[in-house]
């Protein structure tokens, strides 16, 4: 039966939890990215990118406090991104494992910036127009296909693909440019 | 350095990878090209990690504020900016200066007394009466609650009845930590707490605000929606602990002490189930629509059937609404002149002259060419019969795809009939498909008997008297199998006037064909038709006019 005490120690919990999820939700895009170029079908990542935090979670025992969360992070969802292509090697076209290792490679070169252009990212994004926002809104927090959103809004998937391409490139080079100023 | 049209098509070939909407081969082509130069790497890095930002809610990317959403990471970004400037231009605090210490000016030396011998008996009886007297002393004055923090706001209450509690339980309390444990003995509860998750408590629950993210919960059931901002939020239990990162759960324990967990929404975000006594403690990860159990005496983990209606997921007293499961709407029961929520009446009808109306009316065939509003329902916006451009609103949308009908029907609209209603070759009837019926005392559906039928239902309205966005409408559309004569219909639905479902020429009796229509937070009018399919406007000779038993079953709007 619960005291009045045992209300009181709940108060008092390690902060071993709180340190896990502040952590997490500050790099799950970054893990999330990985696993997306990696797998590069976003209907997939989902079920992935779940499993990596499962075992973040069962495993943050193995972590160190002050050491690099993302890198811990992706060293799992690789290991578990090979598993899943070796239990469904034969019913598709997956990257080959020098693909992989070129794709890890640059992430981890890579990842020192990562602050920098999600900033500029931000910032590249308040210039949208607001069609343009709608559209990625859309899309991306509906998490669906551009096929799908294309039969949702009225529009041919062709039309949409180019219209997500400009508004990808036109974020790409601004946050190139804005990563070169501040040099 | 690649061009601007280079870029434009490596993101479009991304883009197309992403969805899954390439060939092996072009996959492989581009994997070629990847691993040959490193600026089609680094588009494609970059392009992922956008992806991801956009995905992950977490990561703020000012996308909602535009648009007028209630992202609450980006709420919570703006209100740290402004917190940052109001420092910025607070005024400063005047620190009292510190008052001069006292100093001795002279040490007084007091004589000695002599001391006075007590005996072992009287020694014994003032102990005995210190320590009664400490034991007063204690409990007057000993602190009796821990240190409170105000954590949480009553933000609304629906037939709340509590136990013990000394201050009142209005609507905008502020609640604290370091109370006595709170009894609600029946009723629903809502919180709001100061990092913005809500929960809601039913009774009969006894619980305890812990702290800013945390709520004790002895026996009852709570239900937790916690924002990208609250990530960590728990709920305790004897048993067990549930820790959120950003979904919707509900946690119940019963009078066994078993805790149940229900994560009722979270993809991309995390539920985390700890439980079992201090060092032996199992934990794991409880995903979407999935439900565990932690059994009060022998603290093992069990998986249960998930139940969607097992939690109250939100409520209104202001309009006595409550909803346990996805919000969603009959539309069968509006056209019975209902909220939506089963509050219609069967008897009522759409006659497309007078509007809402009871008086049965026989078969005969009439005209009417005219869109007629409908002022007595503000769901409804409005009731025509499908002919060439005809319009579909009160706002003028045209829809011009419906065959040329001359404005004719043969029967009002109606919903939810009783059984037996339909009186076809001698027989009473009752619709049924697949052995289910349909009728005010089966399933819902809305009867469009002997086509040419329309209705437009006004979302705006809708979204303003729930308070909700509307994320689909759905149904299963048919023609009853009553007898063997020709049928031949065609099945509309329509948003703003647009074509978003059809089922042209449809023949086939007995058979229900889905519905799902997406619905997008700036369409206003769902408009249902029904209309005869036939080459020469010759009602009288071809006609399938009075033949076409149509119907749209269970139509809903899925509310979020």
């Amino acid at each position: 039966m619960m005291s009045e005490d045992y209300y009181q120690n709940k108060t008092k919990e390690p902060d071993r939890h709180c340190l896990f999820f502040r952590l997490f939700t500050k790099n799950q895009s970054s893990i999330y990215s990985y696993i997306l170029m990696l797998i590069p079908q976003v209907n997939e990542v989902d079920d992935i990118f779940q499993d990596v935090a499962s075992s973040m979670w069962e495993h943050f025992d193995n972590y160190k406090n002050g050491t690099d969360f993302c890198a811990w992070g992706i060293r799992i969802a690789r290991n578990k991104v090979i598993d899943y292509i070796r239990k469904r090697k034969s019913n598709r076209v997956w990257y080959s494992e020098e693909t992989i290792r070129l794709i890890s490679d640059y992430q981890s070169k890579n990842e020192i910036n990562k602050e920098q252009r999600i900033k500029a990212l931000e910032n590249c994004v308040s210039k949208l127009s607001s069609n343009d926002k709608r559209l990625i809104q859309l899309k991306y927090n509906q998490k669906i296909t551009t096929k799908v959103l294309s039969e949702r809004i009225g529009r041919s998937a062709n039309g949409l693909y180019k219209a997500l391409s400009r508004i990808h490139s036109f974020l790409y080079r601004c946050i190139q440019r804005t990563l070169l100023a501040e040099k | 350095m690649k061009s601007e049209k280079e870029i434009f098509q490596q993101c479009e070939l991304i883009c197309r990878i992403f969805d899954g909407d390439i060939s092996p081969d072009d996959l492989r082509k581009f994997e070629a090209n990847l691993c040959e130069d490193p600026e089609i790497l680094n588009i494609y890095a970059q392009v992922a990690e956008i992806h991801g930002c956009l995905i992950c809610p977490s990561v703020s990317v000012g996308l909602a504020q535009e648009s007028g959403m209630d992202d609450d990471s980006i709420l919570s970004t703006e209100l740290w900016k402004q917190l940052l400037e109001s420092e910025k231009t607070a005024p400063e605090i005047e620190i009292p200066k510190e008052k001069p210490q006292r100093e001795l000016i002279q040490k007084i030396v007091y004589p000695q007394h002599e001391k006075y011998k007590m005996s072992k008996f009287y020694k014994l009886t003032l102990a005995a009466c210190a320590a009664i007297v400490l034991f007063f002393v204690y409990m007057n004055f000993a602190p009796q609650k821990a240190y409170s923090q105000e954590v949480a706001m009553l933000t609304d209450s629906m037939n709340a009845k509590w136990v013990n509690v000394e201050d009142s339980m209005d609507i905008g309390t502020r609640l604290s930590t370091g109370s006595d444990e709170l009894y609600l003995k029946k009723g629903l509860v809502g919180l709001l707490f100061d990092n913005n998750a809500k929960v809601i408590v039913e009774g009969p629950a006894k619980f305890k605000l812990l702290a800013e993210d945390r709520i004790g919960l002895r026996y009852g059931k709570v239900y937790a929606v916690v924002p990208q901002q609250a990530v960590g939020f728990s709920v305790y239990t004897e048993n067990a602990k549930v820790i959120d990162l950003g979904t919707e759960f509900g946690v119940e324990v019963n009078s066994r002490g078993d805790t149940y967990l229900n994560v009722v929404k979270g993809k991309t975000q995390l539920t985390q189930l700890i439980a079992g006594e201090k060092s032996d403690i199992p934990s794991m990860v409880v995903r979407e629509e999935m439900a565990k159990m932690v059994s009060g005496s022998t603290y093992a983990v069990s998986n249960i059937c998930y139940d969607a209606s097992r939690f109250v997921r939100s409520f209104d007293s202001a309009n006595n609404d409550v909803w346990k499961l996805q919000p969603m709407l009959d539309l069968a029961d509006i056209v019975s002149n209902g909220n939506g929520l089963g509050t219609g009446n069967s008897e009522v009808r759409l006659d497309y002259i007078k509007g809402f109306t009871t008086d049965r009316r026989g078969g005969e065939t009439l005209i009417a060419k005219n869109y007629l509003p409908i002022k007595d329902h503000p769901f409804i916006d409005g009731i025509f019969i499908p002919n060439e451009g005809a319009v579909v609103s009160s706002r003028g949308d045209v829809y011009d795809k419906f065959l040329e009908t001359s404005g004719v029907h043969c029967a009002d609209l109606f919903a939810n009939p009783a059984p037996k209603s339909f009186f076809v070759d001698g027989q009473w009837k009752t619709i049924r498909f697949d052995g289910q019926e349909y009728s005010e005392q089966g399933k819902p559906c809305i009867v469009m008997n002997g086509s040419n039928h329309g209705i437009t239902f006004d979302l705006d309205a809708i979204r303003s008297r729930y308070n909700l966005n509307i994320d689909r409408f759905t149904s299963r559309v048919g023609l009853m199998d009553f007898d063997n004569k020709r049928c031949n219909a065609n099945f509309y639905v329509l948003v703003d006037g647009q074509e978003r479902y059809s089922l042209a020429g449809y023949s086939q009796k007995g058979v229900l064909n889905n519905v799902s229509v997406k619905l997008e937070d700036t369409d206003r009018f769902l408009t249902l038709a029904i209309s005869e399919n036939i080459d020469k406007i010759d009602y009288m000779a071809n006609s399938t006019l009075r033949n076409n038993f149509c119907v749209f079953t269970e139509p809903v709007l899925v509310m979020e």
